[in-house]
């Protein structure tokens, strides 16, 4: 079972907020998951490579060429703020 | 003029060639029927009603000027994970409520060029996280068959769209079933491509090793006709393969006589309904009686796949969802007075719980001293899946086996336990693990009317062997099951 102090550990990672209220919950929805991956252990695979990629593609280039991207309004459609056709985000050095 | 809303498009396309029908005409019949009966259903995030009537006009422009294809004037509707230029796409999320996607996918592309009027984003349970869609951040959708049951998902709302006659296809996304599960529990077919087979370019991403693009459908000739345009290779998705693209209702024709049907016994042990278990025996007897061979065989790590999938899926997941964090686009929350509060007050606002449960469990099994004992097990067992798969078609040229464990279930009946939940993918799961395609069939329904799908499973790029026995079952099943629509009135 995972501790509260565990729970608040991950969350922070994740940049997420655990509210005391959610946190047995989550607790217990997290330990119960982990608890039945654990069975992975029973599995042996000391000499068994990894697979990342199923059809097994590796490296794929292409020719770098010049291509048309998005001009400053399009790419500011989505801003939740602006300034001077910048993303604008809360003061970061004081 | 007779009911358009149960043809199907091979039926559509043969109506519209001969001017029995037009694409506004058609169009215009099923935005009707969606206005009637989606708010029972709901189906649809959003219609796009004088979007779809201004390319349905184009299409019958575009028929009268000479030109010709099985999609031109077909009404599509398209999973919310799926961009479309200057509309929104939301993913179900809080998050992206208001996101105007600045492009069009690839498969978004290719649909406008084959003439299809794209009416409407279907829901979907939040980022694709979900097998039933309770985990939208807006609405359930129902299961048109029984609206006291779930459609399945994550792809619900497309899948419901289809069963329900409000287009003939849709577009779903497939990361553990997710358009598998749900084609069976409404009834309908549904298609998960090889990976690799369909760009992604436009798909919002959810677990970038296991997603993949495929249609919704009434019948497997359908499915065929869909491929036809989506598959292929994309320079903008650098894991499209480039393969050439065959033509695949050539497959539909063949016959099943010799053609080697492996039953996965792993896949047939306790736990299943017993309806979904009759369905399937029948299906073996008339595939068998066809001239099949049908074949016992084994994929001995079928156990372990739930596990491998929960941790590779959540790392994935946790990886790609950092990018919401409040700056460029989706949530920002009021609550932003440093940059560290907009961070974790823009997350935690925007996303729900599921969402946040598998962004934390991944974040969990990556995290420093537990990503040996998690991610690279799990990847490490994931290559003995593959391996069980390749082992098997050295024997077989398809598998045969239930899509899900149980018909739809209940509305909240597993909601408020996730691993239950996770537990449903079981038969859906392993194909995203080793990438290879799947479909499911409409094959009869359970005592309390909810329909039972049966899954068949080909090699990597063994997508026309797929079609070849899924259009044979098609035409040996009981011929009611083709013949039978939802009541919605």
């Amino acid at each position: 079972m995972l501790t509260a102090e565990e729970v608040l550990k991950v969350a922070k990672l994740a940049n997420l907020k655990i509210g005391e209220r959610e946190m047995a919950k989550t607790a217990l929805d997290l330990s119960a998951i982990l608890g039945h991956i654990e069975q992975l252990g029973k599995l042996d695979t000391a000499d068994v490579p990894p697979t990342s990629h199923v059809i097994g593609v590796e490296n794929v280039f292409r020719e770098d060429a010049v291509t048309a991207g998005f001009d400053h309004a399009k790419s500011l459609i989505n801003a939740p703020a602006q300034a001077k056709n910048y993303f604008s985000v809360p003061r970061i050095i004081d | 003029m007779a009911a358009l809303h149960n043809d199907s498009i091979a039926t559509l396309s043969r109506k519209l060639a001969v001017g029995e029908t037009t694409s506004i005409a058609l169009t215009k019949a099923l935005l009707d029927r969606i206005e009637s009966l989606d708010p029972r259903v709901k189906a649809f995030l959003r219609v796009e009603k004088e979007d779809a009537l201004s390319q349905a006009a184009d299409a019958d422009k575009r028929r009268a000027a000479g030109e010709k294809g099985p999609l031109l004037g077909i009404p599509v509707a398209v999973k919310d994970n799926i961009v479309i230029e200057d509309r929104v796409t939301t993913c179900a999320s809080k998050m992206l409520e208001n996101f105007r996607a600045p492009y069009s996918a690839t498969v978004v592309k290719k649909l406008r060029g084959a003439g299809a009027v794209l009416i409407g984003k279907t829901n979907l349970d939040e980022f694709a996280m979900g097998s039933s869609t309770e985990n939208s951040a807006f609405f359930t959708t129902r299961n048109p068959w029984d609206l006291t049951a779930v459609p399945g998902g994550s792809s619900g709302g497309s899948a419901a769209a289809v069963a329900a006659g409000f287009a003939p296809a849709s577009l779903g996304s497939d990361t553990g079933g997710s358009i598998r599960q749900p084609a069976s529990l409404c009834g309908v077919v549904g298609l998960k491509p090889t990976y690799g087979r369909i760009s992604r370019f436009g798909l919002i991403a959810f677990a970038s090793s296991l997603d993949q693009i495929g249609p919704f459908t009434r019948t497997v000739e359908d499915a065929a006709i869909m491929m036809n345009l989506l598959a292929g290779h994309d320079p903008l998705d650098s894991t499209s393969i480039d393969m050439p693209v065959p033509d695949y209702t050539e497959a539909l024709k063949k016959d099943v006589k010799g053609l080697v049907i492996g039953m996965p016994k792993e896949y047939l042990v306790g736990g299943i309904d017993p309806a979904v278990e009759t369905v399937i025996k029948a299906a073996a007897e008339k595939l068998a009686a066809a001239g099949a061979l049908i074949e016992e065989i084994s994929l001995p790590h079928t156990e372990y796949a739930i596990s491998v999938y929960y941790v590779i899926a959540t790392a994935e997941a946790s990886s790609n969802l950092a990018r919401y964090d409040g700056v460029r686009y989706g949530h920002r929350s009021k609550e932003s007075h440093d940059l560290a509060a907009m961070y974790v007050n823009s997350r935690s606002e925007g996303f729900g719980p599921e969402v946040k449960r598998r962004i934390m469990l991944g974040t969990y099994t990556l995290s420093s001293g537990y990503y040996d004992a998690y991610y690279l097990k799990a990847q490490k067992a994931r290559t003995l899946i593959l391996n069980d798969f390749r082992e098997a078609f050295k024997k077989c040229n398809v598998l045969l086996t239930p899509t899900a464990p149980t018909p739809a279930f209940t509305i909240g009946e597993k909601a408020d336990n996730p691993l239950q939940m996770y537990l449903s993918d079981i038969f859906t799961i392993s194909a995203n693990l080793a990438g290879i395609p799947g479909i499911s069939v409409p094959g009869g329904f359970a005592p309390n009317g909810r329909p039972i799908g049966v899954q068949l499973m080909a090699a990597h790029f063994g997508e026309e062997t797929l079609f070849t026995a899924a259009a044979a079952y098609e035409r040996l099943r009981d011929a009611a099951v083709g013949a039978a629509f939802p009541k919605l009135g």
